[in-house]
């Protein structure tokens, strides 16, 4: 016994070539779109906290200059990076070392004369929005570092 | 001759519209990607230029002498990303060039102001430049050079 066939519309033969398309130009879009939107917010995130590191530095060497302690100094860092840059989503202390752990004003380098500058380490979590859908962790996190000391009584950023 | 059936015609009609949908929506979801990448590139020239005048900034006269070369300048820097001099070498290993193909980047650095001395409140000015290609070159033409400039003061 012949089935019965319902009636075919005109274009129904090709019914999946619009889908196949579909599916293979989807995550090259996405993967621009991820890219440009996500891309470009990470880029403004670690301009920020390239910001905060500077300014975090640049306090807790002002401090050291004006013969503050080092911890003294560390939490001005702190203030600095949580409150007056809003990011209170950084990640917790160390945010300064006084001295620099790594680079030419470092303990290792310098000795005691590295007491005088502060090292800013800062990172922030960032959350993307299109590109996990390619498999990329939505969870990323920018770091930005600083040094600033005192030299001949004035402050600099010196890395 | 026989004369063609309405199926048929509706048949012809499909595929017409068809071909032209497909071809609109191609156009669009290509034109698409290769903007984005354009987009994309551009970013990642803006950001590489910010970051090589803040590593510049650094590399003013008071830099350490056995630090990355010492004090950078004044005399104009003009070397390609993949370069193994000292300014393009110290941006390679800060990262600065992600996203970009550091054979095809152009990096000149300037200090505009003839000197490099924070206290004399000194500049400096990075310009970073890449080529982009576009795949639809009848559309968007052949090729062009995504710029950034960026220039900061010498901090130290």
């Amino acid at each position: 016994m012949m089935r019965h066939q319902p009636p075919q519309h005109p274009g129904t033969k090709r019914p999946g070539q619009t889908l196949v398309m579909f599916v293979l130009l989807t995550p090259a879009l996405l993967g621009m779109v991820g890219l440009t939107i996500d891309g470009g917010l990470m880029l403004v995130t670690h301009r920020q906290t390239q910001n905060a590191a500077d300014t975090a530095a640049l306090a807790a060497a002002v401090d050291l200059m004006n013969g503050k302690t080092p911890a003294a100094a560390q939490s001005t860092a702190q203030t600095y990076v949580q409150t007056y840059n809003n990011m209170p989503n950084a990640t917790t202390a160390p945010y300064v070392n006084i001295p620099p752990l790594t680079g030419p004003h470092s303990l290792a380098s310098i000795g005691s004369t590295s007491n005088n500058y502060a090292e800013a380490i800062i990172s922030y979590p960032f959350q993307t929005s299109f590109i996990q859908m390619l498999g990329v962790n939505s969870s990323q996190q920018v770091t930005a570092r600083a040094v600033a000391g005192v030299e001949g009584g004035q402050v600099f950023l010196v890395e | 001759m026989r004369p063609r059936s309405k199926r048929a015609n509706r048949r012809g009609a499909f595929l017409l519209d068809a071909a032209l949908t497909t071809s609109a929506f191609l156009a669009l979801a290509l034109g698409m990607v290769d903007l984005g990448t354009a987009v994309f590139q551009n970013h990642m020239v803006s950001e590489a230029s910010r970051q090589v005048a803040r590593i510049a900034s650094v590399h003013g006269s008071l830099a350490p002498p056995g630090w990355n070369g010492g004090p950078w300048g004044t005399a104009a820097y003009s070397g390609a990303g993949n370069s193994t001099d000292t300014i393009p070498t110290t941006i390679s290993n800060a990262g600065a060039l992600t996203g970009l193909n550091p054979a095809n980047v152009a990096i000149l650095v300037e200090w505009p102001t003839g000197g490099n001395s924070a206290q004399n409140g000194d500049t400096v000015q990075v310009m970073v430049g890449t080529p982009w290609t576009p795949v639809y070159g009848s559309v968007f033409g052949s090729s062009y050079t995504l710029n950034a400039t960026s220039i900061m003061p010498i901090a130290h």
